[in-house]
């Protein structure tokens, strides 16, 4: 019995090795979802987003976009962070957005620090984004996809939210998970 | 009644109910856009073998059929009338009263403080050596402080007097009246006393003012689209020979370069967006050339949101150019590729308290 539950404990300790890769100096540690800075990793996810959405009628692919990094001065607009714990939970934060264009659409790559519980991240960003930081115009969809230490935030079309997050399953070494808000940013005092 | 009845009539109904909502489900032409929610609703999703394949069929499926069920606007306004029916006092922070319809508002010092980090940022980078200005238009719920939840208007100007090193002007001429029943903006034909306050701070000269009101039409704000009792809202432009001669300038979305423009789009009253009758609405950089102000050659730059579009053509007043910029649409290091930055020129910023409540949406690079 013993020598069975030895044999069991040892296979057992092998699966765990099997999911870790071993670096060169010899740690041993998880895989990482994406490889490269958040910039060049969000500039992946939308560049497949676009091939993705192309043929939607509102396609991301027609708008102009440039980058910014998040930071303690947007992360309650954006993420739903106080700067505070923006800087306890975030590596690297970037927003892609549209240039000199008053169209709502904002797609943002976030990295947390190691040993942050994304999942759960990813549901506070989901729920505290704000949906007026577009002025009077409103998103169809806001959506957030989490995998390793990375999360996504599309607040774009229905179509482009569906891009951007299966372009990050996609593109991700590591399984996802994709979170949608339900529609509550109506201005309406009824809905 | 005895029960076996009971049951054949509630059966009877329930199954005429799922059927007759069921077929019209399937028949009725499907609506596309959703005033009240502002979006686009669902469209039916079109069958393929990858589609039922990845079960996106059946997810967009029940979203078309969310979207699209039938009398959904009317269940949904009777859910929130008998919310207003069976005593809540508000609905999703909206309170109604004497027919208006008052947002709750919650911004204070907090907000106050980042919105200043954020216009001490513009000037820094432009204007500082140009005379600054703030003005911040008081939500509605500030004058019903009694009764609703509202900001603080005297701790956010306080706030911003004593972080910036601009001049606060409170806009102590506005009253509940001067706003919309149905919508958060301002309205036109009453801003003139707060133009005239504006100007009379930045010490500028301009003729008495002695406008029309020219009245567009009907006008459902964002509060409006569902039967609350709330009273009705017409949109009005005020006209003189100033509006009637000014030469406007929209700067083309997604590009630096500019197309003639006009104070007034009358026809946007029947858009998604009817206050976007004033100077079109967003837009990045509005040029407004005023070429019967002789006193002097003085460029206002006007930092704001949709509330500083509708005051726009009342300072045009005392000025010979109104540049209007919305950073909340385009980077503040870019404002040099629309427009020339001069040093002798006055700077307002002018904000309603959305955006002051959320002053991260501000670009200042």
């Amino acid at each position: 019995m013993k020598r069975l539950l030895a044999v069991f404990v040892f296979a057992a300790l092998a699966l765990c090795g099997c999911g870790k890769t071993t670096h060169d100096d010899g740690e041993s540690r998880p895989r990482a979802a994406f490889l490269g800075s958040a910039e060049q990793i969000l500039s992946s996810v939308i560049g497949r987003a676009i091939e993705l959405d192309a043929d939607s009628e509102y396609s991301i692919a027609e708008i102009d976009c440039y980058t910014r990094a998040v930071d303690e001065t947007n992360c309650v607009e954006i993420l739903g962070l106080t700067p505070e714990e923006f800087t306890q939970y975030i590596v690297e934060a970037v927003e892609s957005k549209p240039e000199d264009s008053w169209q709502p659409h904002s797609v943002v790559l976030v990295e947390a620090v190691e040993g942050v519980d994304t999942q759960e991240l990813a549901e506070r960003i989901l729920g505290g984004t704000s949906p007026s930081r577009f002025g009077c115009l409103r998103v169809e969809a806001i959506t957030v996809g989490c995998s390793g230490s990375y999360i996504v935030l599309a607040a774009t079309s229905d179509t482009g939210c569906d891009a951007v997050y299966a372009a990050f399953e996609e593109l991700s070494e590591l399984p996802s998970a994709r979170f949608d808000r339900e529609n509550d940013w109506s201005d309406s005092p009824l809905i | 009644m005895p029960d076996r009845a009971k049951s054949i009539i509630q059966t009877v109904v329930f199954s005429v109910m799922l059927i007759v909502l069921g077929i019209a489900a399937l028949v009725r032409t499907p609506d596309t856009y959703s005033v009240e929610e502002r979006r686009r609703l669902m469209q039916a999703p079109e069958l393929s073998a990858d589609s039922v394949m990845s079960g996106e069929l059946f997810e967009d499926t029940e979203e078309y059929l969310k979207d699209q069920f039938p009398l959904r606007r009317g269940f949904i306004t009777a859910a929130g009338m008998a919310r207003l029916v069976l005593g809540q006092r508000d609905s999703h922070g909206v309170y109604v009263y004497d027919g208006m319809a008052v947002p709750i508002g919650t911004a204070g010092r907090a907000e106050a403080e980042r919105l200043a980090a954020k216009l001490n940022a513009v000037t820094d980078m432009w204007f500082s050596d140009s005379p600054v200005y703030i003005a911040i238009a008081p939500d509605k719920a500030c004058f019903f402080s009694a009764i609703v939840p509202a900001p603080d208007y005297e701790v956010i100007c306080d706030t911003l007097m004593t972080q910036t090193g601009g001049t606060v002007i409170p806009l102590t001429t506005l009253d509940s009246d001067d706003y919309y029943n149905t919508d958060h903006h301002w309205r036109q034909e009453c801003l003139i006393p707060t133009a005239e306050l504006i100007l009379d701070e930045m010490g500028r000269e301009y003729a008495p003012f002695d406008m029309q009101e020219q009245e567009v039409g009907g006008f459902i704000g964002v509060y409006g689209s569902v039967p609350l009792p709330l009273k009705d809202d017409t949109i009005v432009c005020l006209t003189d020979d100033v509006t009637d001669s000014a030469i406007v300038r929209r700067a083309i979305e997604g590009e630096r370069g500019f197309e003639a423009a006009q104070l007034y789009y009358p026809e946007n009253i029947n858009s998604k967006e009817p206050y976007d009758v004033y100077l079109g609405g967003a837009c990045t950089v509005i040029t407004v050339y005023n070429p019967l102000y002789t006193a002097d050659d003085r460029t206002l730059y006007l930092f704001g949101d949709s509330y500083s579009l509708s005051i726009a053509p009342l300072l045009l007043h005392g000025y010979s150019q109104v540049v209007i910029i919305d950073i909340r649409y385009t980077r503040t290091s870019t404002l040099a590729e629309f427009t020339d930055i001069r040093e002798d020129g006055d700077v307002l910023y002018l904000y309603g308290m959305q955006t002051l409540d959320s002053a991260g949406i501000l670009n200042t690079d």
